[in-house]
């Protein structure tokens, strides 16, 4: 499939985008209830264009729907502008939608009676371009945890980061790190949360070949539940963390231009753009 | 021109001397810079961080506003609240005129914008992506506000400093609602005045010295702390 983002190939490939809906699957997720991440009629629109002009041409996203289940994986494949870190951007909780609805675990994101905060905790984003606190590595990836009132959460942190082999890290400044480093750091502060549904943004960059082979398996990890993939709770017991934490399956969603990434992680692809 | 050189012999004449009515003077333009400072802030630094970070109808205005404000002559601020407090005046039954208090109050309504103004410039410059990260991250828009500012802390040390400077050496307000009552509402710019109206220009610009002096040793201070918070 030709990937040039010429405005044809765009266009087309937005029409099969919206024209089917695609359920993300992986078995187990057929006939459940209430699903963990539930989009319908998602339209997003790029702001100060709400009264610019009328039409689909002006849509980031139109008419969107996604049903995904835990332990489930989806690549959202699309060349650069095609909407992807909008349409992430919204399911975290950042970007609300001109029209549509999103639910994360039964609750709705942005029309619920909760409030957005606490059903945004269901949600990790990894950003395409990770930025870190200016504090220490430590202190970032225990943030998430502090913020929900997670008992020991600079040992959880610091497990995590042992776990991804960078916990040689942890006293740094975040500031002071490289740009693969920063990228692995901030993955580990998005994997150590005990939410449902994981976002990732153009995750790969800039990871040497093992750092890549180490996404991987966290990706498999997050889906999977497993401590060691999942990088959350703790080693030998030393911090007997929940175990809610060490076992949260979650929902997964790369979203990368990169066709190969794809490839490799070799799961539901959804096109966009 | 003999001015300079004899001030310079006469600022530091006070200085060595331990001169009590300069030290009494300099205690009283810290002490009432300080108190309107605090308020401008408690103040100022919410205002600035909510007109930064919250995307409301009418901030373009309200920005013009604050930056316009920041024009106002202190003698003008002076005399407002010179009527609201005078005996007459609506709180005339406060008794604040010819205070401390009324000093600090004032400095505080001349600092207030400015200090909004830059904390506003300093949260707007701040990376979109720290807001964005704490909240992905699970925290409440509360706290991401308050992450942004920590991510921008020299430029609201700067913002404070700007502003205590401007509130220091402001001469209007102390004027109108201090009266420059020696010992008690007398501070440097006052004194200044005074010493300029008696024709005593050297000991006028001796306590200018002085004042810089003062501003010398604040910043230092400031400037270590700043070291301390970057390392």
């Amino acid at each position: 499939m030709s990937r040039t983002s010429g405005e044809n190939t765009s266009l087309r490939a937005r029409e099969r985008m919206t024209s089917e809906t695609v359920t993300a699957t992986s078995g187990e997720s057929m006939g459940q209830a209430s699903p963990v991440l539930d989009v319908s009629g998602l339209t997003l629109r790029r702001r100060g264009h709400k009264v610019a002009k009328r039409g689909q041409d002006q849509d980031l996203v139109s008419n969107f729907d996604l049903r995904m289940d835990r332990g489930d994986l989806l690549v959202l494949l699309g060349p650069n502008g095609a909407g992807k870190s909008s349409l992430l951007a919204c399911l975290a909780g950042l970007l609300p939608p001109f029209a549509g609805s999103v639910r994360l675990a039964g609750r709705s994101l942005y029309h619920g009676k909760r409030s957005r905060t606490a059903v945004r905790r269901e949600v990790a984003l990894l950003h395409q371009e990770p930025l870190l606190f200016d504090r220490s590595v430590l202190a970032n990836v225990a943030y998430g945890l502090v913020r929900r009132r997670v008992p020991g959460a600079k040992d959880l942190a610091l497990d995590a980061l042992r776990l991804a082999g960078i916990d040689a890290l942890c006293d740094r400044p975040a500031r002071s790190l490289s740009g693969g480093e920063t990228r692995r750091v901030a993955l580990v502060q998005a994997l150590v949360l005990p939410v449902s549904v994981l976002l990732l943004d153009e995750p790969s960059p800039g990871l040497d070949q093992a750092a890549l082979e180490w996404l991987f398996r966290s990706i498999e990890g997050a889906t999977t539940g497993s401590i060691e993939g999942a990088t959350t709770g703790s080693i030998e017991g030393a911090t007997p963390g929940p175990s809610e934490y060490v076992t949260t399956r979650r929902a997964v969603i790369v979203a990368t231009h990169d066709e190969s990434l794809a490839d490799r992680l070799g799961s539901d692809e959804r096109i966009l753009g | 021109m003999e001015t300079i050189p004899e001030a310079l012999r006469h600022a530091l004449h006070l200085l060595w001397s331990g001169d009590a009515r300069t030290y009494t003077a300099m205690a009283v333009s810290v002490r009432v810079s300080s108190l309107a400072l605090l308020l401008a802030a408690l103040v100022g630094i919410p205002l600035g961080g909510l007109i930064g970070l919250v995307p409301f109808s009418g901030r373009g205005i309200l920005r013009v506003v604050l930056r316009a404000l920041m024009s106002v002559p202190t003698v003008v601020i002076g005399l407002v609240l010179f009527a609201v407090l005078s005996r007459s005046g609506p709180l005339g039954g406060w008794n604040l005129l010819y205070s401390q208090t009324a000093m600090a109050v004032g400095q505080a309504i001349l600092i207030v914008p400015l200090v909004a103004s830059l904390v506003d410039a300093a949260v707007r410059s701040a990376d979109r992506r720290v807001q964005d990260t704490a909240l992905t991250l699970g925290a409440g828009w509360f706290r991401s506000a308050l992450d942004v500012l920590w991510e921008v802390r020299l430029a609201l040390v700067a913002a404070v400093v700007t502003a205590f400077s401007r509130a220091v050496s402001e001469v209007g307000i102390s004027m109108m609602v201090g009266g420059n009552i020696r010992g008690q509402t007398r501070n440097i710019t006052t004194g200044i005045m005074l010493e300029t109206g008696k024709g005593q220009f050297a000991m006028g610009i001796a306590l200018g010295i002085v004042l810089l002096l003062v501003a010398l040793g604040l910043n230092t201070v400031v400037q270590a702390i700043e070291h301390s918070v970057e390392a």
